[in-house]
């Protein structure tokens, strides 16, 4: 991965960057040791007053010369000093910042990858494929109808009673008539019916209209055949919007979920809200739809970056793929299916995440966040009203124009504010490339050079950072150079002093100068041993930074991984294979529920097994067919997943076990076993007639996000001894990337502070482990949308020494 | 007069100024193999072969570890050459040789006068202390070099006779 970073940044202390009492300090120092020089030449002079011993004044001229060049070297270390304490600072907040600005645009596309996922495996529902096939075929016999309707005359209808004017029957054969057109419209042009409440009101007119039609018994027939159908389709497009609502309710995610047939007609949606809207609404134009009938099969799908689509009424970002008949991934495209994601409610969360905050909860003044598109057009912003949707942002071209992959950073003014931005471009994750999107962190440049906080609090001195891994090797060195100086000096002035004890009385007017030799000398070295620690502490503060960002990366990736199990099990547990073979227990419907569990298995790898469980606790059937038999023995009755999945009231309610041994698995240590009810007819609510229990592949998935929230070093290795561990709420050990240090099963004695923590809360600070001292970070979950965590916490751990 | 204060481990010790030559960071020292261990080795002086004495070694019997943020230093003793009238006027005197002393580090040059030290408590079981004297917050005892030399002395040649 490319960094893409300005030159090498060297700070002179007329930088503006430099802060003001560090240039006074820094005026002090050279004053001071500006002041060492005219001493030294009283030194040099005093020699000659009180010594005609030449190889005595050259000596104490030596000395004099000594104490010239160290002060010298003392005057360039100090603004090296300067140079290093800003470079440090700047670079660790580049990583920082970096880091947060990639942690963005990569959660966004962790995210998108799995809505890639979502629209084809939803795309295969039957309910989707049948209800468009059914609704194509009734088109073609509207056809045949009409051509009826144009054969078949209206009765000729007499008086029957008083009231039968003759004009009340001419209005009666009048609205009649008008019946008949309407139903002829409504069979010519088809999609139309389409419409909210269209195709039932067809219904109720054709079949008032049918009894006065002067039609054969043959002809009769055809049209309560036709009618009949008619209400199937109705029935089959309520069906269609019903699963797609289970579908909304279970992946919340989604304003809305669209099918379409061939011509672009939508035919069914999941927001009900809308319906009226949309429903018999053409999208032919649109290119989300376009290009889904143009894959080629049911692995495909369209991305429709951010644009103004007639479904919505706000910016949409639609992923869409073919539906194909007989929900067949091969077979011909019959419609198109389009997810409209809820891109301004996620970016809204991504974007906040990370960002300083002030009292009030609210994003600090000058911070903002915000997402480009490939063409560098502000898609979403933590504040629309500076940086506005649909425009493009005001920072600095070469942020706005990157390569897949790279990051940058700049200082530029911001809204009349000297500031920074990071910026980093999506290198897509894992299949999904990313649309070119780019995320951008803008920040007031104060806010990377503002003053350390003390470091009293963290238990570990100065001297001891200064010695440990923590601090760069450029500062440790610059560190001893420091002391090494002072060193010189005091040598220098005690040496000085031991030779003028030599010359007895004579000597005496030497020790005035080498005492203010000395006293400059610690003047100096101890300030700028001071600067040091300030810069030790600075260090330390956003090291501590960036091991709790780590600790929250690897608790929201988590906790949004596990978001999209609970959306999965509650959409799975509605699948009709299960509940079909729960309420009719053959062994042939078992048979198909597993081969159904198989083929969802198939998509979904992130899953062991799936196992479907009858009321008893009696496994029936299991994605893992080959398990069949030894699991089909197991009985699950007293397992709390099993329990919990059955009490569940609601389909769209879920339950989860928190990581645990299962006999389910036999050769795993730790199962994580996530459930829901399933009930008679895929109802939404009611008694629960079985389990669906999905075993999430904890200990992969885990360490591998684990993996990823190491702390690195500059060059972007992974620094050694680091770890990064998943506890339970009991501080038990549920993951770890040092299974030897920090086994899996340990319960892990930790300060307090961290178990103290609140949802979402993070800490850091310093401990120690095993008689070994650890910076650490570490975070709570506070879960996601309806996942609500688990009480777990991620930490981050990095040896000092 | 003034005193060469240093420290070995965390204690303070003081020898008079005059019988310093010079206080050096420390150099190279080569080991002398099964010799007496508080002999650290010898160095070379400006060309000369000296002797460096662990001054650690000789005044503690246990082992105490430098404080954080020592450096250790060397005490380049004077010769009897060297010398100062005033140092001969007191009576201090000096090896004809040069000798090391290795320190933790050293503190600084201070004032007081031979008078300020107080005879060690009874219960310092001392050899090569004088006297100790109180500076601000610090105890600095005072060291016989002469004491501390001899006994090195007559303990190699004890050894050398003996083998």
């Amino acid at each position: 991965m490319a960094v893409n970073t300005s030159a090498t940044k060297s700070f002179s202390i007329f930088d503006p960057s430099i802060r003001f009492e560090h240039r006074e300090f820094y005026e002090k120092i050279v004053s001071e040791l500006n002041g060492i020089f005219p001493v030294c030449n009283q030194g040099e002079s005093t020699a000659v007053e009180i010594s005609a011993n030449s190889t005595e004044q050259e000596q104490i001229t030596e000395l004099m010369k000594r104490v010239e060049n160290f002060s010298g070297e003392l005057l360039d270390v100090t603004k090296k000093l300067f140079d290093q304490y800003y470079v440090a600072k700047e670079e660790l907040h580049e990583s920082i910042l970096h880091t947060t600005a990639y942690n963005k645009i990569n959660t966004l596309d962790r995210n998108l990858l799995e809505r890639t996922c979502d629209v084809r495996w939803w795309a295969l529902e039957t309910a989707f494929s049948n209800c468009i096939q059914f609704y194509e075929n009734t088109k073609k016999e509207a056809v045949n109808i009409l051509g009826l309707l144009e054969r078949i005359p209206l009765k000729e209808r007499g008086a029957a009673g008083d009231s039968d004017t003759p004009e009340a029957i001419g209005d009666e054969k009048k609205a009649l008539q008008e019946c008949l057109e309407g139903v002829k419209k409504g069979l010519g042009n088809f999609s139309i019916l389409l419409r909210e409440g269209a195709l039932e009101s067809l219904i109720s007119v054709f079949r008032e209209l049918s009894g006065q039609l002067e039609s054969s018994p043959e002809d009769a027939k055809v049209l309560v055949d036709f009618l009949r159908r008619m209400a199937q389709l109705a029935s089959k497009i309520e069906y269609a919007c019903y699963r797609l609502e289970d579908i909304n309710n279970s992946y919340t995610l989604y304003r809305d979920l669209v099918i379409a047939d061939s011509e672009g007609f939508i035919i069914a949606n999941s927001n009900s809200d809308r319906r009226s809207i949309v429903l018999g609404m053409s999208v032919k134009e649109e290119s989300w739809f376009v290009k889904a009938l143009e894959t080629k099969n049911g692995t495909e799908y369209f991305a429709q970056d951010i644009y103004k689509s007639k479904v919505e009424d706000q910016l949409s970002l639609v992923y869409s793929t073919a539906l194909r008949e007989n929900s067949d991934e091969n077979g011909n495209v019959t419609g198109a299916m389009g997810v409209f994601f809820d891109f301004q409610g996620e970016a809204k969360i991504i974007l906040e995440e990370y960002m300083p905050m002030d009292g009030d909860g609210a994003i600090s003044d000058g911070c903002y966040s915000m997402f480009t598109n490939s063409r560098g057009k502000i898609i979403a912003s933590t504040d629309e009203s500076i940086l506005e949707v649909g425009e493009s942002a005001h920072i600095p071209r070469k942020n706005r124009v990157l390569n897949d992959g790279d990051r940058m950073n700049s200082y530029l003014v911001f809204e009349g504010i000297d500031s920074a931005v990071f910026s980093s471009r999506t290198d897509g994750y894992l299949d999904y490339r990313g649309l070119g999107w780019s995320s951008h962190v803008i920040l007031p440049k104060s806010h990377i050079f503002e003053n350390d906080t003390d470091i009293d609090t963290y238990n570990i001195s100065a001297e001891e950072l200064l010695s440990s891994k923590i601090i760069p090797d450029i500062n440790k060195q610059t560190y001893h150079k420091v002391q090494d100086d002072k060193e010189s000096i005091q040598l220098i002035s005690l040496n000085g002093i031991v030779f003028a004890s030599k010359l007895g009385k004579r000597g005496g007017a030497l020790g005035p100068i080498f005492n203010q030799i000395t006293k400059s000398g610690d003047y100096v070295t101890s300030r700028m041993e001071d600067l040091l620690k300030e810069m030790a502490n600075g260090e330390l503060r956003l090291n501590l930074k960036a091991l709790e960002n780590f600790s929250k990366q690897a608790i929201d990736l988590i906790d949004r991984n596990l978001f999209e199990r609970s959306a999965d099990i509650r959409w799975w547990a509605t699948d009709e294979y299960f509940w079909k073979a729960l309420l009719d227990p053959t062994e042939e419907n078992f048979i198909r529920a597993g081969n159904r569990l198989k083929v969802i298995n198939g998509s979904y790898t992130m899953y062991r097994n799936l196992v479907l469980s009858d009321a008893n606790g009696d496994i029936r059937a299991c994605s893992r067919t080959e398990l069949k038999n030894e699991l089909s023995k197991i009985n699950v009755s007293d397992q709390a997943w099993f329990q919990m999945g059955m009490r569940t009231a609601l389909s769209n309610e879920y339950a989860v076990q928190d990581v645990a041994s299962s006999n389910l698995e036999k050769n795993k240590e730790r199962s994580l076993i996530y459930s829901g009810g399933v009930r008679k007819n895929g109802e939404r609510e009611g008694d629960t007639i079985g389990v669906l229990g999905i075993l999430f592949d904890w200990d992969t998935e885990a360490k591998k996000i684990l993996q990823t929230c190491l702390p690195q070093d500059r060059q972007g290795m992974i620094i050694e001894g680091s770890a990064a561990i998943y506890t339970n709420s009991q501080s038990e050990i549920i993951e770890t990337t040092d299974g030897e240090l920090f086994p899996v099963g340990m319960k892990l004695d930790l300060p307090n502070q961290i178990y103290d923590l609140k949802a979402g809360d993070t800490v850091s600070g310093v401990l120690e482990y095993r008689k070994k001292r650890y910076i650490f970070g570490s975070s709570r979950t506070k879960g996601y949308r309806e996942y609500e965590g688990l009480g777990w916490f991620a930490h981050v751990l990095r040896p000092i020494f | 007069m003034e005193y060469a204060t240093f420290y070995v481990g965390e204690d303070l010790f003081g020898i008079p100024i005059y019988l310093v030559q010079e206080i050096a960071r420390k150099a190279i020292v080569y080991p002398i193999p099964g010799h007496d261990s508080r002999i650290e080795g010898l160095m070379n002086l400006r060309g000369r072969t000296t002797a460096v004495i662990n001054l650690k070694r000789c005044l503690f019997k246990s082992d105490v570890t430098a404080a954080p943020g020592q450096r250790k230093k060397m005490i380049i003793l004077e010769t009897q050459d060297g010398l100062p009238q005033e140092a001969l006027d007191m009576g201090l005197n000096a090896e004809d040789e040069p000798v090391v002393l290795l320190i933790d580090d050293v503190h600084k040059i201070m004032d007081g006068e031979r008078g300020a030290f107080y005879p060690p408590p009874a219960h310092v079981n001392e050899t090569y202390i004088e006297g100790v004297m109180k500076s601000d917050e610090d105890l600095i005892s005072l060291l016989s070099i002469p004491k501390l030399i001899k006994d090195l002395v007559t303990h190699m040649e004890v050894e050398n006779h003996g083998s």
